[in-house]
């Protein structure tokens, strides 16, 4: 009976501290980040940048959470937005891209052909997620956006990025 | 007493200026990169620019801008990322994460060949400031290929 009554024992506590030990699914988001380019635009590739502060911090430290049982990131989505009126299409492609003084540039969206007529793109996001926690770690990161321009332009590159993210969180 | 006070203050102002001037020479002598390069075979041309302290470059011109396959520009097709490979040619950043080392060189950072969808380690060295060499390995710097890029002057 002991030998039978020892092992689901055992048994029990492993389920128990298992269930204790569950990830929890957290939603963070970076909004309305404002990539600026200063103009005039030439034909073909060019580029808009921002600086973004303390995103994942001051999510972790709203939540009061501990970055260090952070175990990934993942990148959701990503859509852009015109300011005013204005759409589209002077663009034909896009890249989005972070870099910071201490990891290596991160490839995180693309669209390519931009859709015409539209005010607000969603972009594709990349597989490929590996260095994007040690990324968001840091204190500042700079927001890249790579882009071709249709045709010769006076105006500044001007748009809004917003970016949804899920946390996989130690509990 | 004065006398040994104005020496100590001159030493400092001497130490500083020279710090000064250090740093900046070293910051300056980095931001030679940044130009518009030509790789050897003349087929694409690579803009330097700096992002917060490191080096990047860019693909902004191609002398074949469209796929001969589908007539329609060309895009980075053998991105090991799938979800990656619609990205425009034009405009994909190539060199990525150059810090500059001193004595003409930039290190630490990587170089994408868009033929095959690999990245290799690389360094770039300023032979004189009209060309450079990119040198890309797989590990150490010995098993490498090195092409000779020419800076693009607009005529």
């Amino acid at each position: 009976m002991t030998n039978k009554i020892i092992p689901a024992f055992l048994i029990a506590i492993c389920m128990l501290l298992n269930a204790c030990s569950k990830n929890e699914t957290l939603t963070f988001s970076i909004d309305a980040a404002q990539l600026k380019g200063e103009g005039p635009l030439f034909e073909g590739a060019n580029t808009a940048q921002c600086n973004v502060k303390d995103a994942l911090s001051a999510f972790i430290k709203e939540k009061e959470l501990d970055m260090n049982k952070i175990q990934s990131i993942k990148l959701n989505s990503v859509t852009l937005s015109m300011p005013d009126s204005l759409n589209f299409d002077i663009y034909t492609s896009l890249i989005l891209q972070f870099a910071s003084e201490k990891t290596d540039m991160f490839k995180a969206a693309v669209i390519n052909p931009v859709p015409q007529g539209k005010s607000s793109v969603t972009m594709t996001v990349a597989q490929e997620q590996e260095s994007l926690l040690d990324l968001l770690k840091q204190d500042n990161f700079t927001m890249v956006a790579d882009v071709n321009v249709a045709k010769d332009t006076a105006m500044d590159i001007l748009m809004n990025a917003n970016l949804n993210f899920t946390i996989d969180y130690k509990k | 007493m004065k006398k040994q006070h104005f020496l100590t203050l001159t030493f400092v102002l001497f130490i500083t200026v020279l710090l000064g001037f250090t740093g900046r020479s070293t910051t300056d002598d980095g931001d030679r990169l940044l130009a518009i390069w030509e790789p050897s075979n003349g087929l694409s041309r690579i803009k330097i620019e700096k992002i917060g302290t490191k080096y990047y470059g860019r693909i902004v011109w191609l002398k074949v801008p469209n796929d001969p396959e589908t007539s329609k520009p060309k895009v980075d097709k053998n991105n090991p990322d799938t979800s990656m490979r619609k990205a425009a040619l034009k405009g994909l950043r190539i060199l990525k994460d150059f810090t500059y080392k001193g004595k003409n060189e930039w290190t630490s950072g990587t170089i994408y060949d868009p033929k095959n969808g690999k990245t290799y380690s690389c360094v770039i060295t300023m032979k004189d400031e009209n060309n450079l060499d990119i040198r890309g390995y797989v590990g150490i710097r010995a098993l490498g290929r090195t092409d000779t890029w020419k800076k693009y002057i607009e005529k």
